[in-house]
């Protein structure tokens, strides 16, 4: 097993450098011209020229590789033009709060999708199938600009529920940073005033992420149920007079689960990458928006780094994934051969 | 066993977090003023190196400069860490005598040296702004010190005083605090002899403003304390949170809300919905960014005047108003926006389908031809592109829409290759000269010369202008440049839009400023 994780941590390597490359080269012969956001739209073309120079884009792109591969090798991904800052310095800022509005989505969509997926299985073409099969639709089909808008105007603005956009309630001080993430590291100050009030501005990002994620979740999980309840061994176990719930939950959920956790691990993914227009609505500040501005503005190093890190934890998921099918399913063994 | 109680745990945790709502909103006190706007354009809050509204805006809070305007009133700017000043005969050298009782954040007193430092790092990084300085022919040893409190600046050719003064009352004339500076140069890849504190200057403050930054995090909010001691204007709140709200509905919902004193830059159908509501009110003012349709000259039918006339003639100026922009905007046809000196209230095309055929007939286009128009992906850019496109067609003029990203638009744009582009000029600064010179004086390489619209009697007014002492005579010259600029040059007008911003009522003293660096947060007090 520890020999499996390895082999799989090299390969991850490997990927990553080629997709540093990729991105890299992609980048440069884009006909897109990376000085027209650094300098604005009114600089005059002798600011342009020298701005090109001191950022050496003037190079040929063999020498710009050759610059970003030694920085890299320092663990320096560069600098941000969008905010001066170091490119790590600026993921480690913005991950957290994806990491965590992601995790707490995931988290709505399992605790939903699973249930309502079972049910819908058990209970087939019943109301509680229908319910979830437009359930799923509308996760799948709502536009989330829109949801997160009605959901705001719905709970913020009229019923006055929950807090208005934003991580934290601007009268509220930010507990010192350790993870970057408002819930852990407010458990770690024992603010319990922060902890409550940052989990009730994450109630509806998560709620509208959580619901995109659920319909795939509940469909997977109803079909691969269905699949299983039709099993010999499903009707052994029942004639064997073992407990319904038992039946369902160790013997059929069990079995059903393995494509569900693939479906689980690649809503992860995508969660992880941040999403743009929920960060948008509820003025998140996560990995989503600022990918998106340095790809919009063509912020070379974010483009690269922000890729990388996106590639990484698309592979760490993955591996995640891998290693919980062992878990779920003792016969899939992950050896040497 | 484990698990589960871990699940309860958190599940008592989640619903008493729902349960409890704090009793603290922002905008109940009137020591703090929150303010939502979208700030993501801010790249860097270093007075030598921002250059976006929103940064430039947050810094004409944080620093002091020579010369200011006055909150409300942008015709010229008066003395502010100057207390006087005079030039010599030939108009070259500028010498300015500083207020003596001025201090910074800091606590050390300001002086001739923090001005000489504080210009001297603007032409030495050479960053975008700079230019504002450098124009002027100014180097790191055009400036010195003659005593504690005068400084003399010598530029290489005449000037016109007013703009120069405009100039000195810019963002990037900001007064930086050389001593706090000096402890943080840095030494970096593309500033290997150190970058005079550009990198921490970027997310800190070291200025003499009514405010010094407290935090700035990027796309979440900026924090300006207040300076109690500032010499001219100590601010009427204690603390001023700007939150970033990208999204104007969500603007709109937490103005309303409550949640916010100020929601800036709403939109016209918000606007619609706000002035309903009977505990805001709106505060508007023209923005001076000039939207307009830039015809190059040198592309087949566009070198014919009649053709570029018959365009202006075949626009639908009032439906892009109206429809488009909501009617928060205004049909001008001159690059000396309102609110700025020398603006006249004149328009000379209106839309006239009939005289446009004419004109097109008559420079033998009767039958109309294909051009194709580039244009910005932002809102309100493809709609206003569209709108135009179908106007034209009425005259015969086939339009193709290429919709482009910045990062190839303006490219294409300043390397000539375009037919029609829509586009739009805000000024560096606030004196008409900064429009006048990109719009008319082809050898600045700015507007004109994209256009290929290669004009030696407007570039020889601006140029003259660029050296006029009379203030009054130089802003006739400005007029009559735009005269002919108006009706030969290489542009169409379209309009100058409204800033609207909405402002609880218990808020007094916002003045919505026609530019960011003209905003002022001191006055702006809570009841």
């Amino acid at each position: 097993m520890a020999h499996y994780v390895l082999r799989r941590l090299v390969t991850l390597m490997i990927t990553l450098i080629g997709i540093m490359v990729v991105t890299f080269f992609i980048s440069l012969v884009v006909p897109l011209d990376p000085l027209a956001s650094i300098a604005g739209p009114q600089a005059p073309q002798e600011t342009v020229d020298r701005l090109r120079v001191l950022y050496g884009f003037d190079k040929p792109i063999y020498v710009q590789f050759g610059r970003y591969i030694q920085r890299l090798a320092r663990g320096d991904l560069g600098t941000s033009f969008q905010t001066g800052r170091p490119v790590l310095a600026d993921i480690l800022h913005f991950f957290p709060a994806t990491i965590e509005l992601a995790t707490l989505a995931l988290i709505v969509s399992i605790l939903v999708g699973i249930p309502l997926g079972v049910l819908s299985a058990v209970y087939r073409n019943s109301p509680i199938d229908h319910f979830s099969r437009v359930l799923s639709l509308i996760g799948v089909s709502m536009p989330v600009f829109w949801l997160g808008l009605v959901l705001l105007l719905v709970f913020y603005f009229k019923l006055g529920w929950l807090p208005e956009p934003g991580r934290l309630d601007i009268m509220l001080v930010e507990p010192e940073r350790v993870t970057g993430a408002l819930l852990i590291d407010s458990v770690i100050a024992r603010d319990w005033e922060v902890f409550g009030d940052a989990l009730r501005h994450m109630v509806l990002p998560a709620t509208v992420l959580g619901l995109f994620g659920l319909a795939g979740i509940a469909r997977i999980v109803r079909s691969s149920m269905l699949d299983v309840l039709s099993q010999e061994y499903i009707k052994t176990a029942r004639i064997k007079g073992l407990n319904e719930l038992l039946v369902l939950t160790r013997h059929a959920l069990r079995n059903a689960l393995v494509p569900a956790v693939t479906v689980i691990g690649l809503t992860y993914g995508g969660l992880l990458e941040g999403s743009v227009l929920t960060e948008t609505i509820f003025s998140w500040p996560g990995l989503g928006r600022y990918l998106a501005t340095a790809f919009l503005t063509l912020d070379l190093n974010a483009v690269v780094g922000g890729t990388m890190l996106v590639a990484l934890t698309f592979c760490l998921v993955n591996l995640m994934v891998d290693l919980i099918y062992a878990f779920l399913n003792p016969k899939i063994r992950y050896t040497e051969s | 066993m484990m698990r589960k109680s871990i699940v309860f745990i958190v599940a008592v945790l989640m619903v008493l977090a729902l349960a409890v709502t704090p009793e603290v909103y922002a905008t109940g006190r009137t020591d703090v003023l929150v303010v939502g706007m979208a700030t993501s354009d801010i790249i860097s809050l270093d007075p030598a190196k921002a250059f976006e509204f929103s940064g430039v805006g947050i810094n004409a809070q944080l620093y002091d400069r020579l010369l200011d305007f006055p909150a409300g009133r942008y015709d010229k700017p008066e003395l502010s860490l100057a207390e006087s000043w005079k030039v010599s005969e030939d108009g070259k050298t500028w010498t300015f005598r500083l207020r003596k009782d001025v201090k910074f954040h800091s606590g050390n007193p300001l002086t001739a040296d923090d001005v000489v430092y504080s210009f001297q790092r603007v032409v030495t990084l050479q960053d975008q702004p700079s230019f504002i300085l450098t124009q002027f022919g100014i180097k790191p040893d055009s400036i010195r010190a003659l005593d504690r409190h005068t400084v003399e600046i010598t530029l290489n050719e005449r000037y016109a005083g007013g703009i120069f003064f405009a100039c000195l009352a810019a963002g990037c004339a900001s007064i930086v605090d050389s001593q706090v500076v000096k402890q943080h140069i840095t030494k970096t890849d593309k500033y290997p002899d150190g970058d005079m504190g550009l990198t921490w200057l970027s997310r800190h403050s070291a200025g003499s403003g009514p405010f010094s930054l407290r935090t700035w995090d990027k796309n979440e909010r900026v924090i300006l304390d207040a300076n109690p001691d500032h010499f001219r204007y100590p601010p009427k709140v204690e603390r001023v949170v700007i939150k970033e709200i990208v999204e104007a509905t969500s603007r709109r919902l937490q103005v309303e809300k409550g949640d916010l004193d100020i929601a800036w830059e709403m939109y016209p159908d918000q606007i619609k919905a706000l002035k309903e509501n009977k505990d805001l009110r709106i505060e508007s003012c023209p923005a001076t960014i000039i939207y307009y349709l830039g015809i190059n000259v040198s592309k087949g039918p566009l070198a014919d005047n009649r053709v570029r006339t018959a365009i202006r003639h075949a626009i639908d100026y009032d439906g892009i108003i109206n429809n488009i922009m909501g009617g928060a905007a205004r049909a001008i046809n001159t690059f000396i926006p309102e609110g700025f000196a020398g603006y006249q209230d004149i328009v000379y095309y209106t839309t006239n389908y009939e005289k446009a055929r004419q004109l097109l007939k008559e420079a033998g286009y009767a039958e109309g031809f294909e051009t194709s128009m580039d244009h910005g992906d932002q809102t309100p850019n493809p709609e206003i592109a569209q709108a135009i496109q179908n106007s034209l067609a009425k005259v015969g003029i086939k339009v193709k829409l290429n919709k482009l990203i910045s990062a190839q638009l303006w490219p294409k744009y300043r390397a000539q290759k375009h037919e029609l582009i829509l586009a739009r000029w805000g000024p560096d600064y606030v004196d008409p000269h900064t429009n006048a010179q990109p719009f008319a004086d082809y050898k600045a390489k700015q507007l004109a010369y994209r256009n290929v619209y290669y004009n030696d009697e407007t570039s020889k007014i601006i140029q003259a202008a660029g050296q006029e002492m009379d203030n009054d005579k130089r802003i006739a010259l400005y007029q009559e440049a735009n005269r002919i600029i108006q009706t030969e040059g290489p542009y169409a007008f379209l309009f100058q839009p409204m800033y609207e911003h909405a402002v609880q009522n218990n808020v007094e003293g916002v003045y919505a400023a026609p530019t960011f660096d003209l905003w002022k947060l001191y006055p702006i007090s809570k009841k």
